[in-house]
């Protein structure tokens, strides 16, 4: 299976699972922190952040299709027909966890659509997108470890659920700016958003560092590793564009936030905000192949 | 004050990840052993055994061994060892006629990889 046909696997996969953790994020802890409080609008930010949710949810759903055609073409035997070795996959545990993680999207898009009316789908929807933020887990390196198995799901699961408060929760930012200002022109939303942001974001970040300590830890044999395997490779070329990421967060940080509320401030804020979602896809792109690779 | 205090607690953790012994790395599915062993001639082998470097996924082994020269399929399940479950087997029907047979083989490691390979071996006139 081609190296390409990996990362688009990878990469649609993640993006929903980024994008309905950022929702999740958006609703519980992004816009309760919201320093102007307009019922109104904020009715409107939660109907918006759910629709967000959907797109994500529908990411997830094509991405797992695409995994299992990918998996079904690494796995078939060339003598034996597709629906056979299909059958066959989806009776061994990965397409048992397989199953599981599409009935879970499918629910998951539901119950956003459900939260774009009724407040009750938010409560929902939660649980499963957290839930689905284990299948790379359950589906990956961590599943194989030899020792502290739980130790190593639950580090990839917080993993996933960190990168998509960080890279899904800027993506809600710049949606529901952009979709309120699709709305009704009005002064721009960052003043308030994006400190409420700020705090979700360095969280996200420290879990971030942690669990991939953590599971660089585990999966590597020794440093030299990090230089002399494909794995290794990929993991400090991930590392390398994490840091160029953060210099963007650091510059919003230190440099735009303060300009929040005037025009060029918030202009320069979406044009930055808008380039550091682009780096964080080549972080998205880079994880879908290193989970693709073996680690030894 | 807070904030630069997690973040310092973060680089100590991940220094003392560092130097820390790891555990032992997360193993890759893979073959570590047959018999007969690949590039081998022996005598007709009642048998084929292959052990893994761990246990694959249920239900994810298959195991091939074809005549090289007429592509002729001798065998096709695998059967799991009943004391090492990283211990696939198939039993070969009747007496190998000598010749250069291909062993080919497919499994799903517990992290999802697919890995496939083949190797061969050769039955002696003797």
């Amino acid at each position: 299976m081609s190296v390409a046909f990996s990362g688009i696997t990878g990469w649609v996969l993640f993006g929903g699972l980024t994008l309905v953790t950022g929702s999740i994020a958006a609703r519980w802890l992004i816009l309760p922190r919201r320093s102007s409080r307009e019922p109104e609008l904020d009715a409107r930010l939660t109907r918006e952040a759910a629709r967000l949710g959907v797109i994500g949810a529908v990411a997830i759903l094509v991405g797992l299709l695409l995994f299992f055609g990918r998996q079904l073409v690494e796995f078939r035997d060339p003598f034996s027909p597709w629906s056979a070795e299909a059958a066959l996959l989806l009776g061994t545990p990965w397409g048992r966890t397989w199953l599981r993680a599409i009935i879970g999207a499918a629910l998951l898009t539901f119950a956003f659509v459900m939260a774009r009316r009724v407040p009750a789908g938010w409560v929902f929807a939660t649980p499963l997108a957290l839930a689905l933020g284990a299948f790379p887990a359950f589906t990956g390196h961590a599943a194989a470890a030899d020792q502290y198995t739980p130790v190593f799901l639950l580090a990839d699961t917080m993993h996933v659920w960190a990168a998509g408060a960080w890279v899904g929760g800027l993506a809600a930012v710049l949606w529901l700016e952009l979709s309120e200002g699709r709305e009704a022109p009005r002064l721009s939303l960052l003043a308030t958003l994006v400190p409420a942001f700020s705090s979700v974001a360095m969280v996200s970040v420290a879990v971030l560092v942690l669990t991939g300590a953590l599971a660089s830890w585990g999966h590597l044999a020794s440093l030299t590793t990090l230089f002399s395997t494909t794995w290794g490779r990929l993991l400090l070329a991930k590392l390398g564009v994490v840091l160029v990421v953060l210099g963007f967060g650091a510059r919003n940080f230190r440099i735009l936030t303060p300009r929040l509320g005037t025009d060029s401030g918030d202009r320069a804020m979406r044009r930055s905000a808008i380039a550091e979602l682009a780096v964080m896809q080549v972080i998205l792109i880079v994880t879908a192949l290193l989970v693709r690779t073996s680690p030894m | 004050m807070k904030k630069q205090l997690c973040a310092a607690l973060s680089v100590v953790l991940m220094l003392v990840l560092t130097a820390a012994t790891p555990p032992s790395p997360v193993p890759h599915f893979g073959l570590s052993t047959s018999s007969p062993e690949a590039g081998s001639t022996v005598e007709a082998p009642g048998e084929v055994r292959l052990t893994f470097t761990e246990e694959p996924q249920e239900g994810t082994v298959q195991i091939r061994v074809v005549e090289a020269a007429d592509a002729d399929v001798h065998v096709m399940d695998a059967a799991q060892d009943t004391e090492n479950p990283a211990v696939f087997y198939v039993e070969l029907h009747g007496t190998l006629p000598p010749a250069t047979y291909t062993v080919s083989w497919r499994g799903m490691g517990a992290d999802g990889h697919v890995v496939r390979d083949t190797f061969e071996f050769t039955v002696s006139a003797e």
